[in-house]
């Protein structure tokens, strides 16, 4: 966005001869430039007029009687710190030493003009204004970006997600804070690298995990699977890791971007699920299985007594086999009985 | 009657009353008794000139070797004269499923075995022809 330069400007000049102000304001009105001025002699004045003007651009002479261009450029910087305001400070002098000229600059004023070239002051306000809005642009384009990258490392830091980039090409690796963290480290604690990274993959799992990503490098542009961590300290973790994967048109490797989600408790909870669906199914089959055996070989033999005739059926035997089928059933039930109150009651 | 029935159940008490049963239903007066699967596939090989022809009462959950394991090895001998009955406490369908896609067996019946039972299948199968 071009600066507007029909606006209003409130120029702040600094400056005690009345003929040099004269000469400066008419040069300014002949370019077009619509604007307001206060002036000002003295360091008092010049301060007291920075906070009460709030100037969009500072014309300053070198040298005063009591004061200097150098001391008013100081207090006009610390008062831009502290008020928040951009105005280019020109200076506007007699013949000076180019030395000079550069310090001034070095110093942060935005150009100087010599009062005998005063046609280049209204050119040299417009280019001043815009570089100063350039500035403010990129000033809060850089917050704006310094506090997006706050906002993602906090919700990295909520969802137990990590992130790391590695260049194949620098052959460098970065880890998100969250990466560390999953990993057991501090945030930058040691340099990220893609092997110490390997190392971290439980060993079970490492061997396979290792294979399918050299794979996923040769074939794939993106790439999910789940494995086992150890962190540092020995704890073992569950990671969704997903990997995506940048080429170039030859399709050679360029970077690779992974995310890690760190997915232990969900699994664990899974795993106690599961746990439990496995007692339930020792359960169901003692049901089914254990309980009907003695109870089939009941009705078995009481069948038998049933249609006895006078054959050579024992019924004493029978009667005694019975009785130990139904204390064997009797203790079946309470072993069932048992392992559902072992059943946890929440997970 | 030449045919020879043999009993496997890992269960003392399903062996004699299975043995009761299938001499009240005339099928055998002596049948054979195994406590466990363990060695019927020897005996139905060596022993074959005593009764040509055999009917298994056959348990399906057992130690060791189980009915499962002896059905698989039955495939693998050429034996056409035996006949399987299942005599299982499982209810279970994918158990009766499973056990008469077996080519030598024909019938599943659920414990306890009863003469009534019996005396159906010889009606309601092949068992029947097979018997006389």
């Amino acid at each position: 966005m071009k600066v507007n330069m029909n606006k209003n400007l409130k120029i702040l000049i600094l400056e005690d001869l009345l003929e040099d102000v004269d000469l400066i304001e008419r040069e300014l009105k002949r370019a077009g430039i619509r604007f307001t001025s206060t002036v000002v002699n003295n360091q008092q004045q010049f301060e007291d007029a920075l906070t009460a003007v709030r100037p969009d651009v500072i014309l300053s002479d070198h040298s005063l009687p009591s004061f200097n261009s150098i001391d008013a450029l100081k207090i006009y910087k610390e008062k831009q710190s502290q008020f928040d305001f951009e105005a280019p400070f020109i200076l506007v002098t007699g013949a000076v030493s180019e030395e000079f000229a550069v310090n001034c600059i070095k110093a942060g004023a935005d150009d100087y003009i010599l009062k005998d070239r005063l046609k280049r002051l209204p050119g040299s306000i417009e280019n001043a204004l815009e570089r100063a809005h350039l500035e403010a642009e990129r000033r809060r384009y850089l917050s704006q970006v310094i506090s997006n990258e706050a906002m993602l490392r906090k919700a990295e830091h909520l969802a137990g997600l990590g992130s790391w980039q590695f260049d194949c090409i620098s052959q460098v690796s970065q880890w998100s804070d969250e990466t560390y963290r999953i990993l057991g480290y501090e945030p930058g604690e040691v340099p990220a690298s893609y092997g110490l990274f390997l190392d971290h993959v439980h060993e079970d799992d490492r061997q396979k995990a290792k294979e399918e990503l050299d794979s996923a490098h040769e074939n794939l542009d993106e790439y999910e699977r789940k494995y086992r961590i150890r962190t540092r300290d020995g704890k073992i973790k569950f990671l969704n890791s997903k990997l995506l994967i940048t080429r170039d048109a030859e399709r050679r490797l360029i970077r690779l971007n992974g995310f890690l989600l760190d997915i232990t408790e969900e699994t664990q909870y899974v795993q106690k699920i599961e746990e439990k669906n496995e007692k339930l199914r020792e359960i169901a089959w003692m049901q089914s299985h254990g309980v009907r055996a003695p109870l089939a070989r009941i009705m078995g033999l009481v069948n038998l007594i049933q249609n006895h005739e006078d054959d050579d059926t024992d019924v004493n035997e029978v009667l005694s086999m019975i009785i130990q089928s139904v204390e064997e059933l009797d203790l079946l039930v309470r072993a069932v009985v048992r392992k559902t109150e072992e059943l946890p009651t929440e997970l | 009657m030449s045919t020879r029935i043999l009993i496997i159940d890992d269960d003392p008490v399903a062996l004699f009353l299975h043995k009761m049963v299938v001499i009240k239903s005339g099928w055998d007066q002596s049948p054979l008794l195994f406590q466990g699967a363990t060695g019927v596939l020897q005996h139905l090989i060596t022993d074959k000139q005593h009764a040509p022809r055999r009917v298994m009462l056959l348990d399906l959950n057992m130690p060791d070797v189980s009915g499962w394991d002896l059905l698989a090895e039955l495939s693998t001998i050429n034996v056409d004269d035996v006949r399987v009955i299942i005599v299982s406490s499982s209810v279970n369908k994918r158990d009766v499923d499973k056990a008469k896609s077996y080519p030598h067996v024909v019938a599943y019946v659920e414990k306890p075995l009863t003469v009534d039972k019996l005396k159906a299948l010889q009606l309601t199968t092949p068992i029947g022809l097979f018997l006389e």
